[in-house]
C-alpha cells in the first residue's frame, strides 16, 4: 500500500517538475545552450503572478494571462541585450552568462520584493478528496493536467505548425535555415519568449504549493534540468517523462532507502544516466524519430 | 632555455608584487592570501577548462576532496601540515582521474554536468558522512602550516610562503603547457578529431589533464584549509565552482596570468562591492554578464588589446624603432 | 622588449596603487560595534532580525547619552550562511573597521567558524542567535551566547510532549543540516531517556521542498506528536502538507517555528503549533513594553524573539562600555562576563563560566494566526 502511494505522490511531485523542465528543453532544443537563468524567471513568474493577482483580485484568469506573458517579454529583453552576441560563441559563455542574470534576477527579486518567501492565494481547492484510497489535492491534479496538455499543444505546435516547423529546421542546421529564409535572430526571440512564458506558468503552478521567495530559483532550475537531461534533453515529451520518472525515483529512494539521501540518490541517477544513456531514458525507448521531433546533433 | 629577454619583466613583476607582503591592514592581507589561494585553484581549472576545452561545473568538489583530506589526516592522524598537502593534493589528482575516466564515453555538456553531481555528491557525502568528515559541525583546530617547526600564523608570514607556493606551481604550470604535452591540449580543445588522426592520443591525454587539474586543485584546497583552519560542507557548493570558472573565464583562459588575474579581478571586485551592501551580488552579476557578453576574451583580452593600442601609438613606435636592437 | 618593461611598469603601478592603497586605511573615529550574519540568501529573515535588534539598541544607547562623547556606530557584513565568507567577513570587521565587539552569527556552523577570529585578535563576540551547544563548548572565553541552546529547547519540547500534553508516540522530522541533525539528536536521547523513544525519524534536506515521502513514512507508524526541527520556510510547507494529509498531530519545534513568517505561510495548518520563546509581545513587564512600543513605532511590526536576544546583547556591550569604557577589549569582555542578572528583554541574563545564558522560556500556542502564551 505504501509502495502505491509513494508512486502516486512521486507522479505528483513529477508532474511539477514536467513543467519545470518545459521552458528550459526548449532553449536548450532550438539553440542548443543551457539557460541557467530558467529557475529565476520561474520564480520571477511567481512574484510578478503575485503583483497582478493584488491588482486584479476578482479575474484569476486575467493574472495567469498577463504574468507569462510578462516573463516572456523580459525573456526577450534578456536575450536581445545579451545573450545574442554569444550564440555563435562557445556553449560555456551563455551558461556563465546566464548563470550571472540569475545572480542579477534573484538579488533584484530580493530587493523588490524582500527576502520572505510569499504564500499565493489558492485558486483551487487545497481540500484533498480520495482516489483508490489514496488522497488527491485538486491543486496538483490540476497541475498534472496543465502539464500535459502544455506538451501536448507545443507537440502540436511543432510539428504541424509552419513557425514549428521553422524552429525545428533552426535548431537542426542553423545556416541551412536561413539559406531557406528563415530569419534566425527574431526566431530565436520568439523561442526564448516561449521559454519565458512556459517558465511565467511554471512558476504560478508551482508557488502555492512551494511558495514563491528570491531564492527558490536555484531549487526549481535544479528540478527542471534534471528532468530535463534524464528524459532527454531538447526533446519535449523526454522532459515530461523525465520530470515525472524524477519525482517517483526521488519518493521511492526517500521511502525505502534513507530520506537524508534523496538528492545525493537524484544526483548519482543523474550521473548513470549522463554515463549511459546521454541522450535521456527516453531515447532508450523511442528509437523512431516520430515521437523525438529534434534530430539529435553532436 | 629561455633567453633573459623574457625573463626580464617576468623578474620585476614578482619583485613587485612581492612589496604586497608589507602592506600593514592584516584584513587585506588575508584577502591577498585568498587570492594566492584561489590562483591555484584557478590554475587547476584552467588546464581542464582553457586549455583542454572540458567543461567543469564541480571543481569546488575537489577543493573539497584536497581540504577534507589534509583536514582528516592532520587532526585525526597527526600529520605534519605539509606532508598531509602532498598527500591531499595527490589523492585529489587521483580523484580527477577517476571522475575523468567518463570522458572516454561522454562529452560536451554531459561530461559538464557529471561533474556537477560528482561535486554535490562530495558535498552530500562530506555532510553526512559524519565519521570521517564531522558532518554538520566540520572539522575545527586544523593545525597552521609549519616548515622544521616554524609556524606560520601570522597573516604576512603565510603570504610569503604562499607567494613562494604559487611561483613554483605557475613555474611548473608553464613548463606543462609549453611542453609537448600542453600544446596536444590545446590541440585536443580546438579540433579532437584532427588531433587524434595526427597520432596524439586523446582519451589518454584528457585523462592526465584531469589529473593535474586535480592536483592543482587539491592542492589549493588544502592550502584553504590550513588558512582557515576550519571547514564545513557549506563552503564546497556550486557558487564555488562558479566563482572559480568565472576567474578563468573572466581572466582569460587558456592562458596563465588568465587565472591568476581572474583570481585578483574576482576576489577585489566582491570586496569592492562590499560597501554597497545588499546591491553588491547585483552589481556583481550584471558586470560578469556584460563581460561575459562584451568581453569574452577576458581581461588578459582586454590588456593585450590595451597593449596592442599602445604599441600602435605613434611616440611609443618611434622611441621602440630607435631602440630596435636591444 | 624595452616597451614591453614600460607597459608592463605603468600597468603594476596602476594596479598596485588601486591594490594596495586601501591597505593602508586610517582608523575610523567612531565606535564600531560589529554585526556579522546572512543578510541575503535562505536564513536573510534571522539576520535581518539581529540586524534591527542591534540597531535599535544602538539607537537608544547614543541617543541616552550614558557613553559619554562616544558615538556607537554599527557596521554589518553579509556572511551568507556561509562559514568562509563568515571567517572572512569576521576579519573585516575586526581588522578594517576596527570593532569593539561583534554580534553574531546566526548559523551555528558559521559562528564556529568566525569565532576563532575575534579569539585570535582578542575582541569579544556575543551570538544572539546561534544555538549549537559546541559553540562555547570549544574553550574561547571570547565567545558569549544570549540566546538559548538546542540543549535546554529540545528539554523543553519533549518535556512538553511526554509530560504536559501526554503524547507517547514521538515522529521527528528534521533538517539535513549541523542544527537539525544535532537538535534531533538531542531530543532522541532525552525522550529515549525518559522511555519513550521516537517512533519514526525522517530527514529531509535543505532546498527540498516536497516532503510527502518522509510524511507517508511516518503516517506509516501512526504518530500522535511531530516535532519539527527544522527553518521556517520547510517548516511551513511541511505543516501543511500535514494538514493536506489528514495527518492528526500535535506539531512541536523549536526556532525556526517561532519566526512570525512561519505563521503566515502555513497558514491556517500553523494553528494549534507549540513552540518555546524567550520574549513574548504580550509581555506587561514595563522594560519590555517600552521595547515592544520602540520596536513598533521604529519598524512598523511587531519584534521577534531574534530582535530581542540581539538588543539584549547590544545592551549588555553597552553596560560594560559604560563600566570600564572603549580602550581595553579585554576589560570589555571580563565586564560582559561579569554580568549578572541582567535585566535583559528575554529574560535574567547571567552569563555561567563558558559564556552560557541559560534561562526560561515559555511555551507558546499559535492560535488564530498568532503566538499565545499556552
Amino acid at each position: 500500500m505504501i509502495f502505491f502511494e509513494q508512486i502516486i505522490s512521486g507522479l505528483v511531485t513529477g508532474s511539477i517538475y514536467s513543467l519545470l523542465g518545459l521552458g528550459f528543453t526548449m532553449i536548450y532544443a532550438c539553440t542548443k545552450r543551457i539557460n541557467f537563468a530558467h529557475g529565476e524567471l520561474m520564480a520571477l513568474g511567481g512574484f510578478v503572478g503575485l503583483v497582478f493577482i493584488e491588482i486584479f483580485p476578482s479575474c484569476l484568469f486575467l493574472s495567469f494571462v498577463l504574468g507569462p506573458l510578462t516573463i516572456g517579454l523580459i525573456a526577450i529583453i534578456i536575450e536581445r541585450l545579451f545573450l545574442r552576441r554569444l550564440q555563435e560563441a562557445q556553449p560555456l559563455k551563455i551558461v556563465i552568462a546566464t548563470i550571472g542574470l540569475s545572480v542579477v534576477l534573484s538579488v533584484a527579486m530580493q530587493i523588490i520584493w524582500g527576502p520572505y518567501p510569499k504564500s499565493y492565494p489558492n485558486f483551487i481547492s487545497e481540500k484533498p478528496f480520495s482516489f483508490i484510497g489514496v488522497k488527491i489535492i485538486p491543486q496538483n491534479l490540476f497541475i498534472f493536467l496543465i502539464s500535459i496538455s502544455l506538451m501536448i499543444v507545443l507537440q502540436c505546435f511543432f510539428l504541424y505548425t509552419k513557425k514549428g516547423r521553422a524552429l525545428r529546421a533552426l535548431s537542426q542546421d542553423r545556416y541551412a535555415a536561413r539559406l531557406m529564409g528563415i530569419k534566425v535572430g527574431q526566431n530565436i526571440s520568439l523561442i526564448y519568449c516561449i521559454s519565458g512564458i512556459l517558465a511565467g506558468i511554471a512558476g504560478m503552478f508551482m508557488a502555492p504549493i512551494y511558495f514563491v521567495s528570491s531564492s527558490i530559483g536555484t531549487f526549481l532550475g535544479l528540478k527542471a534540468f534534471i528532468a530535463a537531461v534524464i528524459g532527454g534533453l531538447g526533446s519535449v515529451p523526454g522532459t515530461i517523462a523525465g520530470g515525472f520518472f524524477l519525482g517517483i525515483v526521488e519518493n521511492l529512494s526517500s521511502g525505502f532507502i534513507s530520506s537524508k539521501y534523496k538528492s545525493g540518490i537524484s544526483m548519482l541517477f543523474l550521473v548513470l544516466v549522463l554515463l549511459f544513456s546521454p541522450k535521456g531514458l527516453l531515447s532508450i525507448f523511442h528509437k523512431v524519430n516520430l515521437l523525438k521531433w529534434r534530430k539529435s546533433k553532436k | 632555455m629561455k633567453s633573459i629577454k623574457h625573463i626580464f619583466p617576468l623578474f620585476i613583476l614578482i619583485l613587485t608584487l612581492s612589496i604586497i607582503g608589507f602592506i600593514p591592514n592584516i584584513y587585506y592581507l588575508h584577502l591577498f592570501n585568498l587570492i594566492l589561494i584561489y590562483s591555484i585553484f584557478s590554475l587547476g581549472l584552467n588546464i581542464l577548462t582553457g586549455y583542454t576545452g572540458i567543461t567543469s561545473f564541480g571543481h569546488a568538489g575537489f577543493f573539497a576532496l584536497g581540504a577534507y583530506a589534509t583536514a582528516i589526516l592532520s587532526t585525526r592522524y597527526g600529520v605534519p601540515p605539509i606532508l598531509s598537502i602532498f598527500f591531499a593534493s595527490f589523492f585529489t589528482g587521483i580523484a580527477g582521474f577517476i571522475i575523468g575516466l567518463p570522458v572516454i564515453r561522454i562529452s560536451g555538456i554531459y561530461l559538464a554536468m557529471v561533474t556537477l553531481g560528482s561535486a554535490e555528491f562530495i558535498r552530500l557525502l562530506a555532510l553526512n558522512w559524519d565519521s570521517l568528515t564531522g558532518g554538520p559541525v566540520g572539522i575545527s583546530n586544523i593545525p597552521a602550516l609549519s616548515i622544521f617547526g616554524c609556524y606560520f600564523k601570522s597573516e604576512r608570514s603565510l603570504f610569503f610562503f604562499l607567494y613562494v607556493i604559487l611561483i613554483i606551481s605557475t613555474f611548473i604550470f608553464v613548463r606543462i603547457t609549453n611542453s609537448r604535452f600542453g600544446k596536444s591540449l590545446i590541440a585536443i580543445k580546438d579540433d579532437e578529431q584532427a588531433a587524434e588522426s595526427i597520432g596524439i592520443p586523446c582519451a589518454k591525454n584528457k585523462l592526465i589533464s584531469f589529473f593535474i587539474s586535480g592536483l592543482y586543485s587539491g592542492l589549493s584546497g588544502a592550502l584553504y584549509a590550513h588558512f582557515d583552519r576550519f571547514i564545513h560542507p557549506a563552503s564546497f557548493t556550486f557558487s564555488l565552482s562558479v566563482l572559480v570558472l568565472c576567474m578563468v573565464i573572466l581572466g582569460g583562459m587558456g592562458t596563465v596570468f588568465g587565472s591568476i588575474l581572474g583570481a585578483i579581478l574576482i576576489v577585489i571586485l566582491l570586496e569592492y562591492l562590499q560597501p554597497l551592501g545588499d546591491y553588491r551580488l547585483f552589481v556583481y552579476g550584471m558586470l560578469l554578464v556584460i563581460m561575459i557578453s562584451y568581453f569574452p576574451q577576458g581581461l588578459i583580452g582586454i590588456l593585450k588589446e590595451v597593449s596592442g593600442h599602445f604599441r600602435k601609438n605613434k611616440f611609443i613606435k618611434y622611441y621602440l624603432r630607435k631602440n630596435e636592437n636591444i | 622588449m624595452k616597451g614591453k618593461v614600460i607597459c608592463l611598469v605603468i600597468v603594476l603601478t596602476l594596479g598596485l596603487s588601486l591594490i594596495i592603497l586601501p591597505g593602508f586605511a586610517m582608523d575610523k573615529k567612531d565606535i564600531v560595534i560589529g554585526v556579522i550574519g546572512p543578510m541575503t540568501l535562505s536564513d536573510a529573515a534571522s539576520g535581518i532580525s539581529m540586524r534591527d535588534g542591534v540597531e535599535l539598541g544602538i539607537d537608544e544607547i547614543n541617543k541616552s547619552g550614558k557613553l559619554a562623547g562616544i558615538n556607537l556606530k554599527m557596521v554589518v557584513v553579509d556572511d551568507e550562511g556561509n562559514p568562509t565568507k563568515s571567517i572572512s567577513g569576521n576579519r573585516r570587521l575586526v581588522y578594517n573597521e576596527k570593532a569593539i565587539a561583534v554580534i553574531g552569527s546566526v548559523a551555528s556552523s558559521c559562528t564556529l567558524a568566525n569565532m576563532q577570529v575575534t579569539q585570535e585578535a582578542g575582541i569579544p563576540q556575543i551570538t544572539p542567535v546561534s544555538s549549537s551547544p559546541a559553540v562555547t563548548q570549544k574553550g574561547n572565553k571570547w565567545i558569549f551566547r544570549v540566546a538559548i541552546t538546542d540543549a535546554t529547547r529540545a528539554k523543553n519540547i519533549v518535556e512538553m510532549a511526554l509530560e504536559k500534553l501526554g503524547k507517547k508516540r514521538l515522529a521527528i522530522l528534521y533538517i539535513s543540516s549541523d542544527y537539525g541533525i544535532d537538535g534531533t539528536k538531542m531530543v532522541v536521547d532525552i525522550s529515549t531517556q525518559m522511555g519513550y523513544p521516537p517512533v519514526a525519524v525522517e530527514s529531509f534536506n535543505e532546498g527540498d521542498r516536497d516532503f510527502s515521502s518522509q510524511l507517508l513514512k511516518i503516517k506509516e507508524k501512526n504518530p500522535d506528536a511531530l516535532i519539527l526541527w527544522s527553518l521556517y520556510e520547510p517548516a511551513a510547507l511541511i505543516t501543511k502538507q500535514v494538514a493536506q494529509m489528514g495527518l492528526d498531530v500535535q506539531i512541536l519545534g523549536p526556532g525556526g517555528l517561532t519566526n512570525p513568517i512561519y505563521v503566515e505561510l502555513a497558514g491556517e495548518a500553523a494553528n494549534g503549533v507549540i513552540v518555546f520563546l524567550s520574549y513574548h509581545p504580550s509581555s506587561k513587564e514595563p522594560h519590555i513594553l517600552s521595547f515592544t512600543e520602540k520596536f513598533k513605532e521604529k519598524y512598523g511590526r511587531i519584534p521577534d524573539h531574534y530582535n530581542a536576544q540581539a538588543y539584549d546583547a547590544v545592551m549588555i556591550i553597552g553596560a560594560a562600555l559604560e563600566k570600564v569604557g572603549v580602550d581595553d577589549p579585554s576589560k570589555i569582555r571580563d565586564a560582559i562576563a561579569s554580568a549578572k542578572n541582567f535585566k535583559g528583554i528575554s529574560g535574567i541574563i547571567s552569563f555561567d563560566d563558558i559564556g552560557e545564558s541559560t534561562r526560561e522560556e515559555m511555551p507558546i500556542q499559535i492560535r488564530n494566526g498568532k503566538y499565545e502564551l499556552f
